[in-house]
């Protein structure tokens, strides 16, 4: 009688684990999911948005958020701490990257005297 | 420069802080060559190039110019995750809306951070803030592209300064403030 | 998990295809230097995803390598293809004490090529 019931403990305990396994993979995915989105809508926004400024603005937002959710939804996953560890290198690397790379072709589009966009109407493009 | 950051500090102790600065950076180095070895070993190369690194480092950034307040980073982190998911979703509506709403100005900030690394942390901070994006950075001023005029900029801007301020041990009262 | 990361991973495609149509648009220089970005951003997702669907961890140094280079990439066609010499005497580099390094005063005219 003991012994099943301990049996039944260690099955409700499994049970219990495979839920929060479960839950922990639900929220992977959904993770996963939002990520992809957002690099969606960010190329959808580098089409349709109107002069260089805003593109970046597009790119650099959209971009990084996907790829920071797509990197925590994958965390869990890594083999080892380095790998998860890696991953959030890489997120940190292209953060940095895009975020000066934004502002390294803002400045430049400034000298070379590229206007906004703006809902005016004029743009001049050299 | 440093030097005279750091009055009345006798030779030896100087040294000694040099010292400390070496160990700490080339222990940030060790830690990165575990993460990209994936902790398979080569810990000889590692803790040989990860100390000529850090040196060399040392010898371009003198320490105690801006030093960070470590325990201050994960406060940081948070509010500039927050900032992360605000701007995402900004942008995102704005892309799927069929009206497009931009209305895009150039704005011109004047910044109250101390020139250097903590502007530089500034300026790539603000390119990831809701709707503004680092176009140029003339003397004290900073120039913003902003999505729309509506927005307002200046506060998010002054909010990413205080943090900065923080992060990095000063509280000029200009910015602590505001 | 593993068919989802593969739909993920098709969805990251299309974006990237997305991307594609402003480099062959363009107009500007600078347009399609944005979308190479972006690509090089969809593409360490993409290396992420594959890296954690197939089992072959040895993608994720490939995505380090891209991260690497897509900044490289924007820099070089700032520095030397957009604007070469476009320097209107403002501050080239600030060292990180501070202090400022100018270079020489310019005509901010962008020279034709």
């Amino acid at each position: 009688m003991a012994q099943s019931c301990a049996v039944n403990k260690k099955m409700i305990n499994i049970r219990a684990g495979e839920r929060i396994m479960n839950l922990l993979a639900a929220i992977q995915l959904i993770l996963i999911i939002v990520g992809a989105g957002f690099f969606l809508v960010g190329s959808v926004g580098l089409l349709r948005f109107p002069d260089v400024y805003t593109r970046i603005h597009a790119l650099t937002k959209a971009d990084n958020l996907g790829l920071g959710l797509i990197v925590l939804g994958l965390l869990p996953g890594a083999e080892s701490l380095a790998a998860a560890c890696k991953m959030l290198l890489i997120w940190m690397l292209a953060l940095i990257a895009s975020a000066s790379s934004g502002y390294l072709v803002a400045r430049a589009a400034r000298r070379r005297g590229s206007v906004p966009w703006s809902t005016q109407g004029e743009t001049r493009e050299k | 420069m440093h030097l005279e950051k750091i009055p009345r500090i006798n030779r030896n102790s100087r040294h000694g802080h040099k010292l400390l600065a070496v160990l700490i950076r080339t222990a940030l180095l060790v830690v990165i060559w575990w993460v990209l070895t994936e902790n398979q070993g080569g810990w000889v190369f590692g803790i040989l190039s990860a100390l000529m690194i850090a040196c060399c480092s040392l010898l371009l950034t003198p320490p105690a110019t801006h030093r960070l307040r470590v325990h201050r980073l994960p406060g940081f982190f948070l509010f500039f995750l927050v900032q992360s998911l605000r701007a995402g979703w900004d942008v995102a509506v704005r892309t799927v809306r069929p009206s497009l709403p931009l209305q895009p100005a150039i704005l011109s900030v004047p910044l109250m951070l101390p020139a250097g690394a903590p502007t530089w942390w500034l300026m790539l901070v603000v390119s990831l803030l809701p709707g503004t994006l680092s176009a140029h950075l003339d003397g004290r001023t900073l120039e913003l592209h902003c999505l729309d005029e509506g927005l307002d900029v200046v506060a998010d801007v002054r909010e990413a300064e205080r943090h900065l301020a923080l992060l990095f041990g000063q509280i000029p009262s200009s910015v602590a403030a505001s | 998990m593993n068919s989802a990361l593969t739909g993920i991973a098709i969805v990251l495609m299309l974006s990237l295809g997305i991307g594609l149509v402003r480099i062959w648009r363009g107009p500007g220089f600078a347009d399609r230097m944005l979308a190479a970005q972006l690509l090089g951003t969809t593409g360490i997702a993409i290396l992420l995803v594959l890296a954690a669907k197939s089992g072959l961890p040895a993608l994720r140094d490939v995505a380090l390598v891209l991260a690497l280079l897509a900044v490289l990439a924007v820099l070089a066609f700032v520095a030397r293809v957009w604007e070469p010499d476009a320097d209107g005497g403002d501050v080239d580099l600030i060292r990180p004490d501070g202090s400022e390094l100018r270079s020489q005063q310019k005509d901010d005219q962008y020279p034709g090529r």
